[in-house]
């Protein structure tokens, strides 16, 4: 049985913007993490013992989790883990219970880091398996390796397809986006050079006008000169 | 209790993430994470149809990225024992 103390923890301080190990989680089990960490925290808060006694999480679990559906329950209850630290362990039932949710736990594919800073990061599936392994099928499972390892070699190859493209489309959206600026400074630049344009063609206009009251003006004096002069 | 942390990195730039979970190992059987307390937060990632998790564990006084394999595989255990119901809850602190 593992021990652990939970830790309240409103803020944390990072060292380097580099990220941290990651796994890949079921959403169910993500739920019981959650659960887990909650209910026990605000149980042995909230119980009427201030000291931190060993308080067995199954107690917590049935006093507290009133709401949660007991065929949940019974999907972590009834599992058991390979006393295997590395990600290759495999979860089977000691209990032929048929649970959807329960799969092999598969290394996924390493993601593809951005930051060159970023260590290789696995990423591990926690899956939980849909059918009890007996012990002798569980040691076949090392037969299929090859397969399995093929199969993980192409979606490995896959992830890596996909995280490229994604790097491609982010690319492509910095030029487009890129080019889009140029275009709006041109198209500033287009409209500035439009309105000093019909600014100038209103002065022309102007200077037409006059010229033309000008012209007007000197004739009627020629005409009022020549009537003036016997 | 709050469901979220801070991330606050050495430039003084916050993040708010999701807390999924913080604890320390006090097993025997996990040697390199004892005592050392470390937190599971929710990334926002996906990896096909699972939540991508994030471990940071305590060196110094400060969270940073769990660098030794020995301790990440106890990491993991201790997150596949919590998820089948064979950890206990020593207290909280």
């Amino acid at each position: 049985m593992t021990k652990v103390v939970l830790l309240k923890t409103p803020e944390i301080s990072v060292t380097e913007e580099k990220k941290g190990k990651q796994i890949a989680v079921k959403e169910n089990n993500i739920i019981t993490l959650k659960d887990f960490y909650q209910k026990n925290t605000l149980a042995i808060q909230n119980s009427s013992t201030p000291t931190i006694d060993s308080v067995p999480q199954q107690n917590i679990a049935n006093d507290n989790n009133n709401n949660k559906p007991q065929e949940k329950e019974d999907t972590t209850i009834l599992q058991t883990v390979n006393n295997n630290s590395s990600i290759n362990s495999t979860v089977t039932n000691t209990v032929g219970v048929q649970n959807p949710s329960v799969a092999p736990i598969e290394e996924t594919p390493i993601k593809e880091q951005e930051s060159e800073n970023n260590e290789e990061t696995p990423i591990t599936n926690i899956p939980l398996e849909s059918n009890p392994l007996p012990v002798s099928e569980a040691t076949n499972a090392e037969e299929m390796d090859p397969e399995l390892k093929e199969i993980k070699e192409s979606l490995d190859q896959v992830i890596l397809d996909l995280n490229n493209y994604k790097k491609k489309i982010k690319k492509l959206e910095e030029e487009v986006n890129q080019n889009l600026e140029k275009s709006r400074e041109v198209l500033k630049d287009t409209q500035a050079a439009a309105k000093i344009m019909s600014i100038q063609q209103e002065r022309q206009r102007q200077i037409n006008e006059e010229q033309n009251k000008s012209a007007t003006l000197t004739q009627e004096q020629s005409q009022i000169l020549e009537k003036a002069v016997p | 209790m709050t469901d979220k942390v801070i991330l606050t990195t050495p430039t003084g730039e916050k993040t708010e993430k999701k807390l999924v979970c913080a604890f320390k190992s006090t097993s025997d059987e996990m040697p390199n994470i004892k005592n050392i307390p470390i937190v599971a937060i929710e990334t926002g990632e996906m990896n096909g149809a699972n939540y991508v998790l994030e471990f940071f564990w305590e060196q110094n006084g400060i969270y940073q990225s769990i660098d030794n394999e020995q301790a990440w595989g106890e990491v993991k255990k201790t997150i596949i024992d919590i998820i089948n119901g064979k950890a206990e809850v020593e207290g909280v602190q």
